[in-house]
């Protein structure tokens, strides 16, 4: 359902998810330019960034393809999506260059990694999201959120980095996340007055730690001293961001998370995987509130850590015990498609939620938040099907393991990112060589052209981004 | 004092490189003509150096800055200092390995890391909260009188806290802050406040040390400063009442009074975790429990059994650290570490108990040190195609510290594809032969083909692809000539070779005093390395030669700018 801003009489949109919650969010004047009226405000553009690991069945995954672009069929696994058809485009056979095993450091980043030894795998640039949010610094109370859903905590977890081998970590608990938009840090939070008492506290605490008449300065050589003095710029960059969160949040309606089941000491709720589908729920209504209040513009979805994630689906029906989702994956290879193709079903269905969530708020000027938002839904690996099943390695006795794909990417984009973009298509792309032998080994176009597209379309007149060997430029026909 | 040149005496056994670095490559400096020579001192003894000539790095690293705490010793000193269980680790900013070692330093601290910090404190704090009136107990309710029980408090906790005593204005600091929540606060409310603060200080979570000296310059630690590197290192902790009772009474600043202390904590139960720490981060002992290998072509690889791996790994390096008391044993050793599991899995009999136990073992092709635990080859070498170079690259840096640039942008190009007949060892070596390759493969491929018996599971093969494995590797090199066959030879000469033992006093020398050695550094290193090799290559000794060097008690201000 959908309610539409009538006016000046109510000052309220309301989103409502099908998981029955309903969120209402208050009309925002400070989300808007300066020089606009409500009546006739460009919302700004946002981009928001979906992640799976290990990689989908790829023959029961890719879209059937038309006679023309847009005319396309989607496939079983992607037929949750049906009602969004025509806001999607399917972006195919885009290939990640320099990444082999666990990709989620290279996906956004453009580059190969720096292996340290897994699971010490380090970026060699900064990802899209980081980048962007560097680019709106200031211009909303968090310049990023990364959020994550037992997200396993190592580098090779890492899908945003703020730079070669700064790895941001995904808050995997709704509860922070909660508590973080509202400003009042990580403790559990019940309220709004609560939140308020914390974050009066958090103050006094800043305050006393940021004490002018400190002597520690003056005690200091002068290198000691900007070590410690970016401490100190990082506490006042809290307070900074307490206070813009604190005006924000006053004029925001949140989604009622409750309180945090979590036992000190034992294993936090939020990492439990029997309680992985609500905690994303959570975060999928907490990553469209912070779009929608425009506490910021650049939010990453991640849905478990990379490649080792050991997550569990054995709550879905047909889905079984024996593996876990990277087990999954490479059940692939010995032919068992099927409990892979269930839950990647069942995220199709997940991801479905989360653009119902992005039509259902109307913005000023009557167009959906996702009208104006630029959702990147994407996976660690290509496609584990047949189609790009590796021989056994003769000789070895082995099977070859290469099950992680960095060909054949499963690319999906939601919404029109402010116009930008034309939905409602099937993007098939030419492979670098067009033979057949190199379409059965599917060498594609560079991915670094999906994330020159996504800036594109977001207003950013970039020509390359990553690794400048695969500076190809962007995705043809997708932008503009 | 007569300067002897250890090049000059040693030269003509080591000719040739002495850290074995790609040529041309930018770390090509680390070879020898552009250090050591001339700066190899004899040391106070006349006998000469058994380190070889050259072997440590020219370049000026320079001291680091001052450093934050990390997670371990946060959460051991939370625990010591209050008594609860502190935040879980990975609530804390992350650690970095720094210069291969855990720690903050280099590490810049963002918003995001600030906020941890802040979360864990008031974490801390508000557990803490209704305790405090017992905590900190008052007799006065009056204002005046409660900031007095608090400024008690804060002379008796700040030598723990802040690892020195609070001066003045830092204790009217905190008790202020105390005041000014009671005027609207409660009590508990109110010390919980300022504990939280307390936590985020800056001379809380820095370690080192406020000094005001100028760029380069020296100077000694005081008392306080020594206890707080010395329990630091040693029990990843701050002092105990002993040692601190020491530090106040000005010990600690002479080489006499603080080895009875640094006996004392290091033959403590709570120097295991922080030295096995040593091993964990050179020998990347920590990776073996969340290997991967594909179950489906290795079935005995399970968790279960990688965490037993793991602890053979662990008990075998703490066995040569405490027990065997020979670094040498590293290599080449009859102690056998198994479970019901490990004996299935290595097939020697060995290991008929129901836990983890140690025995004895004749040294075999199959079964000698280190360079035969599966859990450690493991963690070398990922896919078997690649094997060999990884493993040669791991032992040329890690056991032997030669430097090895990272490859090149875009070179990392596939292996060739299978031909019959040949083997991965030629298709390794033809496709690594070329150019801009060979300038640092050759430096450690033959290293990683003497592995080769060993497959990526860690256990032996006599073939691969159909082919005989050929591990027979001819080396030319400093401590390290002449025909190898097989890991078991590799890891006899490793244990005889003076740049192993050089490296594991390079890795000790980091590890203990928190910077990589200079050639600058080289009478101390001599100095070592004539201790390690008197006392039988006792890493114990080691350790304490470099905790009782001048430079464990000596502070060089950082130079030039900061990060």
């Amino acid at each position: 359902m959908t309610a539409r801003l009538s006016g000046r009489a109510s000052r309220r949109v309301l989103l409502r998810g099908s998981a029955g919650l309903t969120l209402s969010l208050p009309f925002l004047e400070s989300l808007l330019p300066r020089h606009a009226t409500a009546q006739e405000a460009t919302p700004p553009r946002r981009l928001l960034i979906w992640t799976q690991p290990n990689g989908t069945v790829m023959d029961r995954w890719a879209p059937t393809a038309g006679a023309s672009e847009t005319e396309f069929a989607l496939s079983e696994i992607l037929s949750p999506l049906e009602r969004h058809k025509a806001d999607m485009v399917v972006v195919q056979n885009l290939m990640q260059y320099d990444a082999y095993g666990h990709q989620y450091v290279s996906s956004l980043t453009g580059y190969g990694y720096q292996d340290l030894g897994y699971p010490k795998l380090l970026s060699k640039g900064i990802s899209l999201d980081q980048y962007l949010a560097q680019k709106l610094a200031g211009v909303t109370p968090i310049a990023s959120l990364e959020l994550g859903v037992c997200a396993a905590e190592d580098y090779s977890g890492a899908i945003s980095w703020s730079g070669p081998e700064k790895s941001v970590i995904a808050e995997a608990s709704p509860f922070k996340v909660y508590a973080r938009l509202m400003g009042g840090g990580s403790s559990a939070i019940a309220d709004q007055a609560q939140a308020k008492r914390l974050l009066s506290r958090r103050r006094s605490v800043i305050d006393t730690v940021l004490d002018p008449l400190s002597s520690l300065k003056g005690r200091l050589g002068s290198v000691d001293r900007a070590v410690v003095d970016n401490y100190l710029e990082s506490v006042r960059g809290v307070e900074r961001e307490l206070s813009a969160l604190e005006a924000r949040a006053e004029a925001c309606t949140f989604p009622e998370v409750g309180t945090d089941p979590s036992v000190v000491g034992q294993k936090p709720w939020w990492e439990d995987n029997a309680n992985a589908p609500a905690a994303l729920t959570l975060q999928r209504k907490l990553a469209v509130t912070a779009l929608a209040c425009d506490i910021t513009r650049v939010v990453t979805l991640t849905l478990s850590g990379s490649g080792g994630s050991s997550r569990t689906f054995n709550y879905l029906d047909g889905v079984s015990q024996l593996h876990d989702w990277h087990g999954f994956s490479h059940e692939v290879e010995t032919g068992n498609d099927q409990e892979l193709a269930i839950i990647e079903k069942w995220h199709a269905e997940q991801l479905a939620l989360l653009v119902d969530d992005l039509k259902s708020i109307i913005q000023p000027n009557g167009e959906s938040l996702l009208s104006s938002t630029l959702l990147l839904s994407n996976n660690e690996y290509g496609g584990n099907g047949a189609c790009n099943y590796l021989p056994p390695d003769p000789g070895s006795g082995q099977r070859n393991n290469l099950t992680h794909y960095a060909k054949m990417m499963p690319y999906l984009i939601f919404g029109q990112a402010g116009g930008s973009i034309k939905t409602g298509r099937n993007l098939v792309l030419p492979f670098q060589d067009n033979s057949e032998f190199q379409r059965s080994q599917g060498n594609g176009l560079s991915h670094t052209r999906l994330l020159v597209s996504v800036l594109n379309a977001l207003g950013h007149a970039d020509t390359s981004f990553g690794n400048p060997e695969h500076a190809e430029g962007a995705v043809p026909g997708l932008v503009g | 004092m007569t300067r002897l040149s250890s090049s000059a005496l040693w030269g003509i056994a080591l000719a040739g490189l002495a850290a074995v670095a790609c040529e041309g490559s930018p770390s090509s400096e680390h070879a020898p003509g552009s250090a050591g020579q001339g700066t190899g001192g004899s040391g106070a003894t006349g006998a000469p150096s058994p380190i070889p000539a050259g072997f440590l790095p020219s370049q000026a690293l320079g001291a680091g800055p001052v450093r934050r705490l990390t997670r371990a010793e946060y959460r051991n000193i939370v625990r010591e200092l209050f008594n609860v269980e502190p935040p879980a680790s990975q609530a804390l900013p992350d650690d970095s390995l720094s210069s291969g070692f855990t720690s903050t330093a280099g590490q810049l601290v963002t918003i995001a890391s600030v906020s941890r910090y802040l979360d864990a404190a008031s974490d801390v704090a508000s557990r803490l909260e209704p305790s405090l009136r017992s905590a900190i107990p008052c007799n006065s309710t009056e204002p005046a009188g409660e900031s007095a029980c608090i400024e008690q408090y804060l002379t008796s906790l700040g030598p723990r806290l802040f690892r020195r005593p609070l001066a003045a204005d830092e204790k009217a600091r905190y008790v202020n802050a105390f005041a000014k929540a009671r005027t609207t606060q409660s009590y508990e409310q109110s010390a919980s406040l300022m504990l939280e603060a307390l936590l985020v200080a800056p001379e809380f979570l820095f370690v080192e040390v406020p000094s005001g000296a100028s760029s380069g310059a020296k100077r000694p630690l005081d008392g306080w400063q020594v206890a707080s590197r010395l329990s630091l290192l040693l029990w990843d902790s701050i002092p105990d009442a002993a040692l601190s009772s020491a530090a106040e009474q000005g010990q600690l600043t002479s080489a006499a009074a603080l080895h009875e202390q640094l006996e004392r904590l290091l033959q403590s139960e709570r120097a295991r975790a922080p030295l096995r720490s040593f091993f964990d981060d050179w020998l990347g002992l920590t990776k073996i429990e969340g290997l991967v290998r594909d179950a489906a072509v290795y079935p005995s690889v399970t968790p279960s059994l990688l965490g037993d791996l793991a602890a053979e790994s662990r008990a075998f390096v703490d066995d040569v650290l405490w027990q065997g008391k020979d670094f040498r044993r590293l290599f080449v050793s009859p102690a056998r570490f198994r479970s019901p599991a490990l004996s299935a899995f290595y097939g020697d009999g060995l290991g008929q108990g129901a836990e983890l136990a140690r025995y004895e073992a004749e040294v075999s092709e199959r079964s000698f040190g280190l360079l035969s635990q599966a859990g450690f080859l493991m963690t070398l070498a990922q896919a078997e195609k690649s094997a060999a170079i990884h493993r040669g690259a791991f032992l040329r840096r890690k056991l032997l510290c030669g430097a090895l640039p990272p490859p090149p942008p875009g070179v990392a190009t596939p292996l060739p594809e299978l031909t019959a007949g040949v083997s991965k060892r030629q298709r390794i070596s033809e496709h690594t032969s070329s150019g801009a390759c060979a300038a640092c493969h050759r430096t450690f491929n033959d290293l990683g083909f003497t592995l080769d018996h060993f497959d990526i599971a860690g256990q032996w093969r006599d073939q691969d692809e159909g082919l005989p494995i050929d591990s027979k590797v001819t080396f030319d090199e400093p401590g390290l000539t002449g025909e190898i066959d097989g890991a078991r030879q590799l890891s006899e000469a490793l244990a005889q070779s003076p740049n192993a033992r050089a490296c594991v006093l390079q890795q000790l020398f980091t590890f203990t005093l928190e910077r990589a050695p200079t050639s600058a550094d080289q009478l101390l290193f001599d100095d070592l390395g004539r201790k390690f090799e008197a006392s039988g290559f006792d890493l114990q000794s080691a350790l304490t030669g470099l905790i009782e060097s001048e430079d464990f008690r000596t502070r060089v201000e950082p130079e030039g700018s900061a990060p």
